[in-house]
């Protein structure tokens, strides 16, 4: 007779479908009448099927660049392989302070929250459904106007920044101050990624039909999504104490751009 | 696959945005696989060298496999040689979870709610690294035992043991209560 223990220790592969057909049956009848390998046998179906759905992660904008400056500088196989005319907006993004007091954060959790969830909510999905594939060929036609995009992006960026201006309100009310050092350079890496974005989208005004344009203003507003979202995540880590996952996520803020 | 070996003929070739194309295609998978195998601030530099190697290696692609699985074999290898070097030779990728006790608890009926996907990430993370590999090969990437035997260079039985012992501590993670919320307003 097999005890609760035994069934337990072969529940993955039970979910699996990864036992012999006698003991898949035998842990079946098991489980007909034992709610707590039951429950324990739901979670991990959970798991399983939850962990399927993870998909790609879109990576910093940056990124791309890097590869290609060091491509060329490699000159791997080169007869000037890669070809970004959109490097004179290369970013110089500061480093974040990396002694972070908890106080100090404490207005930015939602602050940022709230501009990640409307960046992401208005602006990628803008950019995703109506921007077409950075692949495209540079002399196919748009699927809309140059102008509509631009429309929805200045509307984003006026979401954007209505959600910074109430969430300071919401941070003078709690009458906590944001540490200076890093209130400068969370201001220094916005204001330059800000001007990269000014800068690709006077690029496509230039060359609308361009698709390396459009691939280069989507990867700056990514990159500024990609701030905002490891903000977040500083200010989830220091919730929960984790402070060595905020140092890491710190440190990985002075490396974005 | 006739695509695929276009593309590489041309990124070959050194056509303009040839290699660009293969990054944009490619790069969020990738750069999935890696987040979730080394953690975020390391992907960031080693999806450079993996698409650095590739640039280098597309020399040997032949179109036997699609030019997105060469590319992901190419990335999980980058990835795991990336966790074997940092834990040197204290001890093997799939050893971390030996220790840990296989209890499940006694509670009846399942403990978790719907697992959101933010919470499983975060929880994937702090799985320690072998046990972690075998999670995301298998349950995420859907590679079978046999392969991520192959790719860590231990028996199957092992993966499968890794693969249990880590749903199991996702389990307990995810079903810890979360922390209160601060009040910041």
């Amino acid at each position: 007779m097999r005890t609760c223990s035994d069934i337990q220790r072969d529940l993955s592969r039970y979910v699996d479908d990864d036992l012999p057909p006698d003991e898949q049956a035998a842990i079946a009848q098991h489980l007909a009448s034992c709610e707590v390998c039951r429950g324990i046998e739901a979670d991990l179906r959970q798991i399983r099927a939850r962990a399927r759905t993870l998909g790609p992660v879109p990576p910093p904008g940056h990124l791309w660049s890097n590869i290609a400056d060091r491509l060329r500088t490699e000159n791997v196989g080169a007869r000037s392989p890669v070809q970004n005319p959109f490097r004179s907006s290369k970013l110089e993004v500061r480093s974040w302070p990396m002694s972070l007091s908890r106080g100090s954060w404490a207005w930015l959790g939602p602050a940022a929250t709230l501009v990640v969830i409307t960046l992401g909510a208005y602006v990628v999905p803008s950019l995703s459904r109506r921007a077409p594939a950075a692949a495209t060929p540079d002399n196919a036609t748009p699927a809309v106007s140059v102008q509509d995009v631009a429309d929805e992006l200045d509307q984003a960026l006026a979401h954007y920044e209505r959600a910074v201006a109430g969430l300071e309100t919401i941070a003078r009310a709690d009458g906590a101050s944001m540490d200076p050092a890093v209130s400068a350079a969370l201001q220094t890496n916005l204001t330059a990624i800000d001007r990269a974005i000014a800068e690709s989208r006077t690029a496509l005004i230039d060359q609308p039909q361009s698709a390396s344009a459009r691939a280069s203003l989507t990867d700056v507003l990514r990159q500024k999504v990609d701030v905002l979202q490891t903000t977040v995540a500083l200010v989830n880590d220091l919730r929960r104490e984790h402070e060595d996952d905020a140092a890491e996520a710190a440190k990985k803020l002075g490396k974005q751009s | 696959m006739h695509t695929d070996l276009a593309l590489a003929e041309r990124c070959r070739a050194n056509a303009p945005d040839a290699f660009e194309e293969l990054y944009r295609a490619h790069a969020p998978r990738l750069f999935g696989l890696a987040c979730r195998l080394v953690g975020r601030a390391d992907a960031e530099d080693l999806l450079q060298e993996i698409f650095l190697a590739a640039h280098r290696r597309l020399g040997s692609y032949r179109g036997e496999a699609a030019l997105g699985t060469w590319l992901f074999r190419l990335a999980t290898n980058c990835c795991l040689d990336h966790l074997r070097s940092r834990a040197g030779r204290r001890a093997a990728l799939t050893d971390e979870l030996d220790d840990e006790p296989d209890a499940a608890g006694s509670q009846a009926g399942p403990i978790l709610g719907v697992v959101d996907r933010l919470d499983l990430e975060r929880a994937l993370a702090g799985l320690p690294a072998g046990a972690r590999a075998v999670f995301v090969l298998h349950d995420v990437e859907g590679f079978e035992h046999h392969e991520i035997a192959e790719l860590l260079g231990v028996a199957e039985g092992t993966s499968k043991s890794q693969l249990h012992r880590a749903r199991l501590r996702l389990r307990r993670v995810l079903g810890r209560p979360a922390p209160a919320a601060t009040e910041t307003a």
